[in-house]
């Protein structure tokens, strides 16, 4: 039997990895601010738990340079952070497509999900 | 920071709060970093309510989710705390004097690389130090003898 713990974890793991490239390809054609962004990625369900789990990842992406931030002025409310994708954050989207092609033709290819 | 009697402040304020009980594990950088970020959320979130009423903010403080997985997200890439809750005090004092975005993570991981490596290469060098003098003495008494000049 599968308890409901490991079905969480496999979740967990499946996006630990992926999740910071779809961030990343997000932000690939316009910068967005903070609100917008994660609750863009927030209706995904199968991707992220909370909306508040994606600012230590935002973090992440700050610390490692693929993304900076701006502040911009709203016309209607306070200033927002805007991220924006750097050159080597475009870089390292465009190495994870490739990996990430490979690696998921080569997982349907074992498990027998081509078709699914 | 004014404690407000506003009730909508006061809720915001305890999520706040509960958050950061949940990370008192990270180093005092990270965990402002963290906080900053989601007081900003939640500002510019409430912002977009019109009118801010408490059911709009509790669905935004909803939403952000459970500071428990929040606080687990934030730990992911720290160095795991030490016994006594959380990196030294005077590495996080020392990070929270400098702007955010100077601090980087690489920083206790990175030294204790760099430690290990040293101390590697320090012990390369040691033992490649004997091989030399050792057989270097014994060429020099009646090892075999070097290749004689007739054979070019």
């Amino acid at each position: 039997m599968h308890s409901m713990e490991s079905q969480t974890g496999l979740a967990t793991a499946l996006r630990r990895g992926t999740l910071e490239f779809c961030v990343l390809a997000l932000l690939e054609d316009e910068e967005r601010y903070g609100v917008e962004l994660v609750s863009r990625l927030g209706a995904e369900t199968a991707l992220t738990t909370s909306e508040g789990t994606l600012y230590p990842l935002l973090s992440r992406l700050r610390r490692t340079g693929w993304v900076a931030t701006t502040w911009q002025e709203s016309p209607t409310g306070p200033p927002r952070r805007y991220y924006g994708l750097t050159s080597n954050g475009k870089a390292a989207l465009a190495h994870f497509r490739s990996e990430w092609a490979a690696f998921r033709d080569a997982v349907d290819h074992i498990v027998g999900t081509e078709n699914s | 920071m004014n404690r407000s009697t506003d009730p909508l402040d006061r809720l915001v304020e305890d999520y706040l709060a509960e958050v950061a009980y949940a990370t008192a594990g990270l180093s005092a950088a990270r965990r402002e970093d963290l906080l900053a970020d989601l007081r900003e959320h939640i500002t510019v979130a409430r912002a977009e309510l019109d009118p801010p009423t408490e059911a709009g903010i509790r669905t935004i403080l909803d939403r952000l989710g459970d500071p428990a997985a929040i606080a687990e997200e934030a730990h992911l890439g720290e160095p795991a705390p030490t016994a006594s809750t959380g990196a030294s005090p005077h590495a996080s004092h020392a990070a929270t004097m400098l702007r955010p975005s100077a601090v980087r993570s690489r920083r206790s991981p990175g030294r204790l690389a760099l430690v290990l490596v040293s101390v590697l290469v320090v012990l390369m060098v040691v033992v490649g130090a004997c091989a030399v003098l050792f057989f270097a003495a014994r060429t020099e008494s009646g090892g075999p003898p070097q290749v004689s000049p007739s054979s070019r």
